[in-house]
């Protein structure tokens, strides 16, 4: 199939090469050299571009270019990151120098749009470009890191300190009842599956360890630029999966001139940001007198978290990349090393990234051909740390319960394996524990364009994106005492993602007359993907039984064929293929740079869908008037800009699991044991989001003051749900769209919307501009309002329940809930009644309810402040949120307390608070706590020492610390919370169950340039 | 020209397209076609359906048990509160939210569905008559806890609309006939082949079905017809006909090789010891003892903490129904005379692996060498009568309640691997308790047949014989001298007490812990999503 269409795209550029012979105008040729206004040093990378067509070219590392234009252009538009951009008449000029003025502010930059890029005042809807240069700074694991706290609108939870770990990034709110609510990641120009070919892992009685970040092969390093669309009309263009926002990542390219070789490195420590405050021994010892427990006092004084602390992790990272090129062959190669290490013993990423990129131009230019290729492997070692463990607990749990008088590890070097209380020892299992996966990504594009006249180019992408992840996983039979099979464990499992993209476009950028110019794109687009799998699980060896005879180097997942034959388990899977094939086009007029109308429509099937609906169509439009332009607002003086936007549009969003949902599946369980999935919706249609947006750009006061402000208003209709079925029919439930309608195979289902309501705004002022001091400030806030709504069920006590309570005292217990008029996952609980004062028991607590609180924050915000001095810069990065609830199952199940009782370890905040060893353990209010803070992400200091000798230049030194602090009032490791605590695929929000603490890092870096 | 080249390429660019349909490409997953050929996986999946439902102690056991005067499950602390799930249970306070019903109703819902799979795939005639069989269990459970059937035809077995849905009266019908068509029919095994379905399975389920269709039909003043008691007799004639005994000792039904020592199973779940029984799943039995066990019970493979969970109990009121019940020489290896039902008596294989005497444990618990066992706080673990729905005292709330094992463990693989305790589903003392039953209501009640019924089950037990037999005591539920309490002494935690307590008019009586009570009890409330998905349910009333 993909074969076909590659044959077909290619006979067009062909058909289209021989049609264009004849078809150029005459040409003229302009030199000059851009330097920098402040010390007049040439500025290379700036890209030249005669207005009006689509001629233009980049500075050399000399700063000089050459830029062959038709004689109808009378503009050249100079334009780079960092400086204003300008446009310059070269009306009977052949040469033109210019010297570039820094700007502060971003309304000038290129920005990166679906399919092309803008200028930012060209733009006219909501579009945030966040460049390498303001990028969050520090150690970065995975690209989405990058921009915490620093766009409006984009909220990104990374609550897990495993390094690798999967986060949550959601741009105004949440779409989505379902899973599905991650925007899409378009990496220069290619779409990504989003999913991890990390194989999943489900220990017995540990449970499951959390999902693996899709990006992580990333190396930041590589990028130039993230754009995040956050409007319909700036989506739209991706249509079917534009509706959770799109990121569109940029990597960095060669620039013209001789060849220059960038090296980083770095190396740091890792510690605990922020601990549960469990009782000490001494407390322990007072504790056991003051609730009168049994004695259980072993006499040794021991912190048992500290002693699953890898101490000072360290964390190292070395980069090297080299570019050059001439003006019709551009080529970048980089390679990074990095090892993470985690703060958990036993756990940390190691990377090895490989890139090359290279942009070639031939037949006079008209041709052009890029050609970009990441190679990376990721190996991952993981702690034993679940999402949702029962009694058992995981490694965090058990040490944060162990009793601190009881030592882990006897005397003669053994660890303690009989606790009284029964739990496991978590040093021991943190030895006995192994569990790493090794991912290979390649992520490869070839992109050929050709200029068929110098205002119309055709372009083809072909981009494929191959990952395949080998996980090794063991229990050794010798520790005691934990919910795995006598005789120890293992799992081998692997996946494999495979997905493909072919594009098409043809691009005409014409100026229609001297005032009214014209940018119109069409194309067409195939994405495909797969994914399978295939694992063996072994138990009950023989070796490895016991402490004292262990042999070296002995792995159960190297030996499955060890253990005991009759229990054995294997399985294969792969998942149903995804094909979408889409047509699309965009059309933008400007009219004397005053008044913009963009204009965008894209029609996208995909197999996931019926017969019935297989295909849908996703317009927009937006308009902006650039205010400042006008004649009455010429020159005065305060307004440097001002940009008023509109934009309406409809984007869809078909990310579901199963994709099968219109067919009717069978599965095999096991050996002649099979039952029927779920029989077929062909009525199944895509999910539609309506989205309004209003906004105003501004930079003021000789830019002195720049920010923009949006109103949003998004409606998801139609929103598939994976309703329950009448019984009795296969599966329980099946996948339909909560549309009011009566369909021809599903009849009936009510009607239901998602409401997204919000204002966001960001802000900068350069409060300081002088030669030796500069200092700059930039904050954003979004305030966003989050409604399920569906009158028809207004009489049920909910549509579905979600987060899924876990461990002690809560089985089957869940605290949240979706219903009419609710934000979406809204706390469902019973209101705590308080304990009796004289038996210190807490009373039956009744239904649960709605209204105790919101795991949805009303406003997440973001800080920046950079300040330079002569060759200092600081530079710090916050965020937080406020508004928001957090149920804290780790308190409710883990240090509740009748552990004192039990031998084990309570919370300190227990202390004196009239509760009752014997008080039940119930989910109630109790654990809601207030999940508003402030968190230093990042500060760095950066000292720039310019050139050592002769032979390096831009040498950097800084240094730099990641989560230095929080405040908050929450209790538990971190109020960024992204624990999957999802029931039935619903996901969940702000449910914290012993997740991995959050790592502070501090490292010291140097940059220099050859 | 330029412009004109532009509309060429754009004519080619919209060409180029419209080569790929789309069509869905599964990948491990099949389309599903009904065929002989999968006729025999989908069957076994449907038997699969029963293992978590008849096994779980949160699933059908849960419902039947945990809402009468035979169990409950205290909160102890940190343990067992759940939300509240299992006190609202006992105390019969719960409401539409409650996961458990939810789960049931789903389960059971799946159980009818994988059935018709079955049934619109070609099967051969045993095949389709072990399908109707199956789907009949979901429908009887369904009626039973919910008092509404949803059904389909088999012609419609893939619709996924709305679907009708059986009044008690009709679902009574329909069962009756689909069981009865079954009986004539005769395509299935006689007897007792573990977990698949026989003639005198379905011969046991008729007479359940007939049995309680008065209550069915009015579950507050339930009447009894006579016609329906005579079939009930003569199908359990039917039965005992076919040459089934009551095992000598009670407990050899319930351990690990009953397979072999219990004579009574007329349905029963394999756990032969094998995960995978060519396509059949072992079923995870060890909830039956691990959840009433306390955490330090003795299990020679796990040193601390891994014996039990330290939950489920009686009370004293029900203890108190045995003969015998408080006397006896504990803890010696010589049987005492009592009633062999209460338990307390050395079991070969587990009594001296552990030190556990199956049945009703009270009192203090030694391990195999006789030495008395801890609870937590080092206090003796000693399982008191006395019980409440929260227990607040900390010293005695892990040991307070009278504990329950029916089933003895099987300790080669007590909470990991397969057990091979066989689940008893349909027993052969129940049958002759029913036909007692019957003979009582039926228009002219036969007392003497009742008697000699009854007594064949009492002397076989250990306990004395009667001299007469009454129905149930409506002054006193726990009055010992009742058929109802002789069925709670021979039946207990097999999941039948709501259903006869109900069916002999006391369900909604005061008993231990549950001082008041509402008729909306008699029925669960129908899951709240299934009212949207099926607008032809509707919710029971006062729900």
């Amino acid at each position: 199939m993909l074969v076909k269409q590659l044959l077909r795209g290619i006979g067009l550029s062909i058909l289209l090469v021989v049609l264009s012979q004849s078809l150029f105008a005459q040409e003229k040729t302009i030199t000059g050299k851009i330097t920098d206004s402040k010390d007049g040093s040439a500025v290379p990378g700036v890209t030249v571009t005669a207005k009006g067509t689509g001629a233009g070219t980049q500075t050399r590392s000399d700063g000089t270019y050459s830029l062959t234009v038709p004689n109808s252009a009378t503009t050249l538009v100079i334009s780079s990151v960092g400086y204003a951009t300008q446009e310059v008449s070269i009306s009977g000029k052949s040469s033109l120098d210019l010297a570039l003025v820094a700007s502060t502010t971003s309304l000038n930059e290129i920005v990166v749009v679906g399919y092309g890029t803008s200028r930012r005042k060209d733009l006219t809807g909501a579009v945030s470009s966040v460049q390498s240069k303001d990028f969050v700074k520090g150690p970065v694991t995975n690209p989405d890191q990058l921009l915490i706290g620093k766009v409006s609108g984009l909220q990104i939870i990374n609550s897990s300190g495993q390094p690798g770990a999967v986060t949550i990034v959601k741009i105004r709110g949440t779409n989505s009842i379902r899973t599905g609510n991650n925007p899409l990641y378009v990496v220069d120009g290619i779409p990504l599956d989003g999913r991890s070919p990390r194989p999943g892992l489900v220990n017995s009685g540990l449970g499951t360890t959390p999902d693996a970040n899709p990006l992580t092969y990333i190396n930041p390093a590589d990028i130039a630029s993230i754009d995040v669309l956050k409007d319909a009309s700036a989506s739209a263009i991706y249509g079917s999966r534009g509706a959770n926002g799109v990121i569109l990542v940029t990597t960095k390219k060669g620039l013209v001139g001789p060849a220059r070789i960038d090296v980083g490195a770095s190396y740091g420590f890792s510690g605990v940001m922020r601990k549960i405050k469990v009782l000490d021994a001494s407390e322990y010892r007072s504790a056991l007198n003051t609730y009168s427990a049994p004695k259980s006092d072993s006499g040794a004084s021991i912190d048992p978290f500290d002693e699953i602390i890898h101490k000072g992790a360290p964390t190292q990272n070395y980069t090297v990349s080299f570019n050059g090129g001439t003006e019709n062959g551009r080529y970048r190669a980089s390679f990074l090393y990095s090892d993470q290490q985690g703060i958990i013993r036993k756990s940390g990423l190691k990377k090895y990234v490989a890139s090359f990129n290279d942009q070639h131009k031939f037949l006079d230019r008209r041709l052009s051909l890029d050609f970009n290729i990441i190679a990376a492997n990721v190996t991952e070692k993981i702690a034993p740390i679940s999402n949702d463990a029962g009694s058992a607990g995981n490694i965090i749990s058990l040490a944060l319960i162990w009793n601190p008088t009881l030592p882990l590890i006897h005397s003669d070097g053994l660890y303690n394996q009989t606790n009284p209380s029964g739990q496991t020892n978590p040093l021991a299992l943190s030895d006995a524990y192994n569990d790493q996966t090794s991912i290979t990504t390649l992520l490869g594009s070839l992109s050929a364009g050709y200029k068929i006249t110098p205002d119309l180019e055709y372009k083809i992408l072909l981009g494929l994106n191959y990952g395949t992840g080998v996980r090794q996983q063991e229990i050794q039979g010798w520790i005691k005492s934990l919910g795995n099979p006598q005789g120890g464990s293992a799992n081998t499992a692997n996946s494999q993602l495979f997905s493909e993209t072919i594009t098409h476009t043809l691009n005409y950028i014409k100026q229609i007359t001297p005032r009214l110019n014209l940018n119109a794109i069409g194309g067409y687009e195939y994405w495909k993907t797969t994914y399978q799998g295939s694992g063996i699980f072994g138990s009950k060896y023989n070796l490895n039984q016991s402490q004292t005879d262990i042999t070296p180097g002995y792995h159960y997942y190297n030996n499955i064929q060890g253990g005991d034959q009759s229990q054995r388990v294997d399985y294969s899977y792969k998942d149903p293929q995804v094909e979408l094939q889409s047509y699309f086009a965009r059309v933008v007029l400007n009219y004397n740079d005053r008044y913009l109308l963009t204009g965008t429509f894209r029609a996208d099937g995909s197999s996931k869908f019926g017969e019935n609906n297989k295909y849908a169509y996703f317009p927009s439009v937006a308009a902006a008037w650039n205010i400042t332009n006008e004649d009455f607002l010429k020159n005065n003086g305060i307004f440097n800009s001002l940009k008023l936007r509109v934009g309406y549009g409809e984007t869809g969003n078909q990310e579901f699991n199963p994709v099968d949902a219109a067919l009717q599946t069978q599965t095999y369980n096991s050996y002649n044991n099979s039952s029927v999935n779920h029989y077929g919706n062909p009525d199944l249609k895509w999910e539609t989001v309506t989205a309004i947006d209003a906004g105003v750009d501004f930079t003021l006061w000789k830019s002195r003051i720049w920010g923009y402000v949006d109103y949003f208003n998004k409606v998801t209709h139609d929103p598939i749900v994976d309703f329950p079925i009448a019984l009795p029919s296969a599966g329980g439930t099946v996948f339909k769209n909560m549309d009011g309608q009566t369909h021809p195979t599903v009849g009936y289902t009510p009607k239901a919307t998602v409401e997204n309501k919000g204002v966001e705004v960001s802000l900068g002022v350069a409060i300081i501009e002088k030669s030796d001091l500069t200092w700059n400030v930039s904050a954003n806030a979004t305030f966003v309002k989050n409604k399920f709504k569906s009158a028809e069920l207004s009489e049920l006590p909910f549509l579905k329940n979600t987060g899924g309570l876990h461990g002690q005292g809560s089985s089957g217990a869940y605290s949240e809930a979706i219903a009419h008029d609710q934000p979406l996952d809204a706390f469902y609980l019973p209101i705590f009644p308080g304990f009796d004062k004289t038996t210190g028991v807490q009373p039956p607590s009744g239904s649960p309810v709605f209204g105790v609180g919101d795991p949805n924050p009303s406003c997440y915000y973001g800080l920046t402040t950079e300040l330079g001095y002569k060759k200092w810069t600081l530079s710090i990065n916050a965020h937080g949120n406020f508004g928001n609830m957090i149920f804290n199952n780790t308190a409710m199940s883990v240090l509740n307390i009748s552990n004192i009782i039990g031998g084990r370890n309570i919370a300190s905040n227990l202390l004196g608070n009239g509760e009752s060893t014997a008080n039940p353990i119930t989910p109630t209010t109790r654990f809601l706590e207030k999940g508003d803070y402030f968190k230093l992400g990042n500060a760095t200091i950066n000292y720039n020492l310019g050139k050592l000798g002769k032979a390096i230049r831009n040498v950097n030194l800084y240094v730099s610390g990641n989560n230095l602090f929080v405040i908050t009032k929450y209790n538990g490791f971190d109020p960024e919370v992204n624990i999957d605590k999802a029931l039935n695929g619903i996901p969940s929000l702000g449910v914290d169950y012993i997740g991995y603490p959050t790592a502070r890092t501090i490292i010291f870096g140097v940059n220099f340039s050859l | 020209m330029k412009s004109k080249f532009f509309i060429i390429a754009a004519v080619l660019l919209v060409g180029i397209s419209a080569c790929t349909k789309l069509d869905q490409k599964l990948g491990g997953d099949v389309v599903f076609t009904p065929s002989a050929g999968v006729a025999t996986s989908l069957l076994n999946g449907t038997y699969n359906d029963l293992t978590g439902l008849l096994h779980s102690q949160d699933q059908i056991f849960s419902l039947q048990e945990n809402t009468t005067d035979e169990s409950l499950v205290p909160t102890r602390g940190g343990d067992w509160d759940d939300n509240g799930v299992w006190r609202v249970l006992h105390n019969h306070t719960w409401t539409s939210i409650h996961g458990q019903p939810i789960s049931v109703f789903n389960g059971l819902g799946k159980l009818q569905s994988d059935a018709l799979a079955t049934l619109a795939s070609s099967p051969t005639a045993q095949q389709a008559d072990e399908a109707y069989f199956l789907r009949s269990v979901a429908q009887f459970y369904l009626l039973d806890l919910f008092g509404q059937v949803p059904y389909r035809t088999v012609a419609e077995y893939n619709s996924i609309k709305a679907a009708p849905v059986l009044d008690a009266a009709a679902a009574v019908d329909t069962l009756v006939a689909t069981l009865s068509g079954i009986i004539s029919r005769n395509a299935l095994p006689t007897s007792n082949v573990p977990y698949r379905a026989s003639v005198d399975a379905a011969r046991f389920l008729l007479m359940k079905v007939l049995l309680n269709k008065g209550a069915y039909l009015n579950r507050e003043a339930p009447t009894f017809n006579d016609a329906d008691m005579q079939q009930v007799v003569s199908l359990g004639n039917a039965i005992v006909a076919r040459g089934y005994q009551l095992t000598p000792n009670y407990f050899d039904n319930f351990g690990p090789n009953n397979a072999t020592t219990g004579k009574e199973a007329i349905w029963s779940w394999p756990n032969n010891g094998s995960s995978n029984n060519g396509g059949i799943n072992a079923g995870g039995i060890n909830a039956r003892w691990m959840m009433t066990l306390h955490y330090n019970s003795w299990d020679k493979n796990n040193t601390y903490g891994g014996a039990g969970w330290n939950g489920f109990s009686t009370v004293a009121d029900f203890y108190n129904t045995f003969e015998g019940h408080g006397d006896g020489t504990p803890n010696t290896v010589i049987d005492t005379t009592k009633d062999q039902r209460l338990g307390g008596r050395f079991y070969p294989g587990v009594t001296n692996e552990s030190g556990l005497r199956p049945g009703l444990l009270a009192g203090l618990q030694k391990n195999e060498a006789g030495v008395g066992e801890v609870d937590r706080h080092g206090n003796a673990l000693t399982f008191t009568p006395q019980v409440s729905l929260v227990e607040t005292d900390k010293n005695t709330l892990e040991i307070t309640g009278i504990r329950i094992v029916k089933y003895p463990p099987d300790y080669s693989a007590y909470s990991g691997g397969n057990q091979k305790n066989q689940l008893q589903i349909f027993r052969f003392a129940d049958v002759l308790l029913m036909i007692a039953e019957a003979k009582l209501r039926q228009g002219t009640p036969d007392a003497a047949g009742a008697l000699t019924l009854v007594n064949q089950v009492r002397t076989t037990r250990g306990a004395t014989a009667w001299g007469s037999v009454t129905l149930v005591n409506t002054g006193n539920v726990s009055d010992p001298n009742t058929l109802l309490a002789e069925r709670g002494r021979e039946l207990y935690w097999e999941s039948w007490r709501r259903q006869d307590l109900i069916r002999f008019g006391v369900f909604l009586k005061p008993w231990a812990l549950k001082p008041s009570d509402d008729p909306k009890y008699l029925l669960f409330a129908i899951p709240s999503d299934q009212l949207v998905a099926n607008p032809n349910l509707k919710q029971n009333a006062g729900y």
